[in-house]
């Protein structure tokens, strides 16, 4: 009953101006009697409004429009002027206008609130920011649209007085403006901005990262891989992504193993298989060395190896996506679940140990990583397609070069650029380029000015030189943007050299301060440790919060931005049973950083090497650390001694051991 | 033939610094990269930029081809000498 009557006062309202038109002018009722009506049909309202519910407070709505029409029923009895009744439209956008306008400055806007009520996923997404400025501009539309209706409506209220018309005329003037032009206009706007919102939407980048993808999350032809440039229009789709990641979740299920090892270089299959091993809940580990050395330590008893590459006795990832049976729809669409907080993903570094050490990590710190690269560059990395020089089991070519294109949903290159010339194909598109300095500086060297449209390059794991910044600029057209990190740190902090110079402005999420040693400390969401993260890097801190890096500290060196311990190649030397003594120092040349080495030998090693040529000895000493250790950060320069030079308390001076290396 | 391999020879050594080794010590047919001569990825890139100002050539921009000619001495020698001969046709 109550329903009803609610439906029933909401038709009248609408039809509020042409009631009024048709027993005022065509009934030609008394006016007293009318505004005697509309009194009584506001306090009508008004009674059902507020005696509906006790415990909630009441709705607003209803209850404003029972005082308006009272208000305007009453000024009309008692003065006897249609005028009132008519005023009725106008108080109408007034209010709304009033209601919308002050939501401009007291935020969330009005349609935002709207919008937030409708669709609850809006709320924490990262493209909150985006739909709510949409929503303001909406929001600004419709309040332009009640000042535009609210000043016609006065209009015609005066019609006869203004245009000079009979009032029988302004009369009907007025009900066919806010009676039925009024509501079209509406009609219109409602129906344009619906259209406006569809083209929108569709351009606006939803992100969904690993940890929150449906399969509903993107249209099935939406790409996520490409393969060599991208006019050559070899495509993996997002329905291709979830046939494929669902045929390697059955495999995965086959299998009772629990932790494996993850090497595929081409970008589809680590990601497919990737997102599998989560979905599944197995322990991931990820490597870019798959050297029978090194698997022979990573692989422990239970573990498996799946790869891309042809390894003996390994899960040869390409025949289990490429020859396993289709799966039905529903299990395609199962999407299970990742949690970001239990997925236990390692990455390998070298500890100062010695062996090989599996750093655990989990989805949600590298997810937080990635957000915040979201918010500052989505504009950038939305516009392009992903090409990565960087290997997807580092930390650096993980976030940059598949997490974050997976989360914003940008194409990324099936296969990574491993020679500079590759990037003279890459004319077509704009794209994105992921880096480390070392691989920029010899593509500069290189080449001369890339026929590229408009990249943009994101560049981790070591510092861009100046020149090289300035060279980088010659040839791709612009400066890189830098993120300066670690696998311990994730992104800390950034700095654009054309704009910033050499002073680096951490994240937003990042708290830096400058520790006893003059090293810096961090803490970020990215760091467990409450009391934050020691790193070995030097820093002058700027009165801004900003920073400049002062170089490093410690024995732990970057060679061409992988790190090294030094103490570890000296205890890896020392395991070869044929060492006394070592000491290993990093020098460079014009050329480029490296190890160097200066060893005594134990009697099995003077007996071992007696009458070979050096040659022959730096080689069994090369390819002894290459069964450890990757090439690059394997000592170029080896010295023999009798006795390490050292000082009276026994310690040896890293420079009275470069002195050894000096050419003579 | 053996002139070219003996200035590539000389080429790797001189640009990446080598020490104790002589053009004589660097085996033909044995990989540079890895476990042979042991040079690593920049030194790869290095050597690059050092035979493409030495001899006038240019690497490709396919990746495995360019794996191809860099596999060897041997593998360098014909490699340039080819590019040499279309440069002269041409």
């Amino acid at each position: 009953m109550k329903k009803a009557f609610r439906i029933f006062f909401y038709v009248i309202s609408a039809l509020y101006p042409i009631l009024v038109f048709a027993l005022l002018v065509v009934f030609k009722l008394p006016l007293k009697l009318l505004s005697l009506c509309i009194i009584a049909l506001a306090a009508a309202l008004f009674v059902s409004v507020s005696a509906k519910k006790k415990e909630k407070s009441l709705e607003w709505k209803p209850l404003a429009t029972s005082v308006l029409f009272f208000l305007a029923g009453l000024l009309c009895f008692l003065t006897n002027e249609s005028i009132f009744l008519k005023l009725y439209p106008v108080a109408i956008n007034l209010i709304l206008l009033v209601f919308f306008g002050s939501t401009l400055i007291y935020a969330p806007n009005m349609i935002f609130r709207f919008a937030t009520l409708a669709d609850k996923s809006i709320k924490g997404s990262f493209h909150e920011k985006k739909v709510e400025n949409y929503c303001r501009k909406v929001t600004c539309a419709w309040c332009i649209f009640f000042i535009f209706n609210g000043t016609v409506a006065i209009l015609t209220v005066f019609a006869d007085k203004i245009f000079g018309i009979t009032p029988e005329n302004a009369d009907k003037v007025w009900s066919l403006y806010n009676g039925g032009i009024s509501y079209i206009l509406m009609g219109f706007l409602f129906a344009a901005e619906f259209i406006v919102r569809k083209f929108v939407d569709k351009k606006m980048t939803k992100v969904f990262p690993l940890t929150k993808f449906k399969a509903s999350s993107r249209a099935k032809e939406a790409v996520v891989c490409y393969d060599g440039k991208w006019s050559d229009g070899v495509f993996k789709t997002w329905g291709d992504f979830l046939r494929d990641t669902a045929k390697m979740r059955k495999f995965l299920e086959s299998r009772s193993t629990d932790s494996y090892i993850l090497h595929c270089g081409d970008f589809w299959y680590f990601g497919v298989t990737f997102t599998a091993l989560l979905q599944c809940q197995k322990a991931v580990h990820l490597t870019q060395n798959i050297s029978e050395n090194f698997l022979a330590e990573a692989l422990l008893p239970g573990m498996e190896l799946l790869t891309d590459a042809e390894v003996q006795n390994s899960l040869y990832v390409p025949e289990i996506i490429e020859k396993s049976e289709e799966h039905s729809k529903e299990e395609i669409e199962k999407t299970p679940e990742i949690n970001g907080e239990t997925t236990r993903i390692f990455l390998f570094t070298s500890g100062s140990t010695g062996k090989p050490k599996a750093v655990p990590q989990r989805m949600k710190e590298f997810e937080e990583d990635n957000a915040f690269i979201i918010s500052k560059w989505l504009d950038k990395i939305s516009e392009r397609k992903f090409v990565s020089t960087v290997s997807q089991h580092h930390i650096f070519g993980f976030l940059f070069g598949f997490s974050l294109p997976f989360a914003t949903g940008t194409p990324f290159r099936r296969k990574r650029i491993e020679f500079p010339e590759e990037f003279e194909t890459l004319d077509d598109e704009k794209y994105l380029i992921v880096a480390t300095p070392a691989f920029l500086k010899r593509t500069v060297e290189m080449e001369e000015k890339l026929n590229m449209r408009d990249p943009w390059l994101f560049t981790s794991g070591g510092a861009v030189s100046p020149e090289l910044a300035v060279k980088t600029d010659k040839v791709f057209g612009i400066y890189p943007l830098e993120v300066y990190g670690s696998t311990e740190t994730s992104g800390i902090a950034y700095r654009m050299q054309d704009k910033d110079g050499l002073t680096w402005t951490p994240f937003d999420n990042a708290k830096i301060w400058l520790g006893d040693d003059g090293c810096l400390r961090i803490i970020s969401p990215y760091i467990k440790d409450p009391a934050g993260f020691a790193t070995a890097d030097m820093a002058e801190m700027l009165e801004n919060g900003k920073f400049l890096l002062k170089g490093r500290s410690d024995s732990i060196v970057k060679i061409e931005e992988k790190r090294i311990s030094l103490t570890e190649v000296e205890n890896r030397l020392l395991e070869s049973g044929l060492v006394e003594d070592v000491k290993v120092i990093a020098l460079s040349n014009d050329i480029r950083q490296y190890l160097a080495a200066a060893l005594v030998l134990n009697e099995k090693g003077k007996a071992e090497f007696s009458g070979k040529e050096k040659y022959a000895i730096n080689k069994y000493f090369h390819d002894f650390l290459m069964h450890y250790f990757e090439n690059t950060v394997i000592p170029k320069k080896w010295r023999f001694l009798d006795k390490l030079p050292t000082d009276i308390q026994g310690k040896k001076h890293k420079e009275e051991i470069a002195a050894l290396f000096e050419v003579k | 033939m053996e002139e070219l391999k003996q200035e590539i020879k000389k080429v790797i050594i001189s640009s990446l610094e080598l020490e104790d080794i002589k053009p004589e010590d660097i085996v033909d047919s044995e990989p540079l990269f890895g476990e042979g001569l042991g040079l690593d990825s920049i030194d790869a890139l290095e050597l690059g930029v050092a035979l493409k100002k030495k001899f006038g050539i240019k690497f490709s921009s396919d990746n495995a081809e360019n794996r191809k000619h860099f596999a060897s001495v041997d593998a360098l020698a014909e490699y340039i000498a080819a590019s040499r001969e279309t440069q002269n046709k041409e």
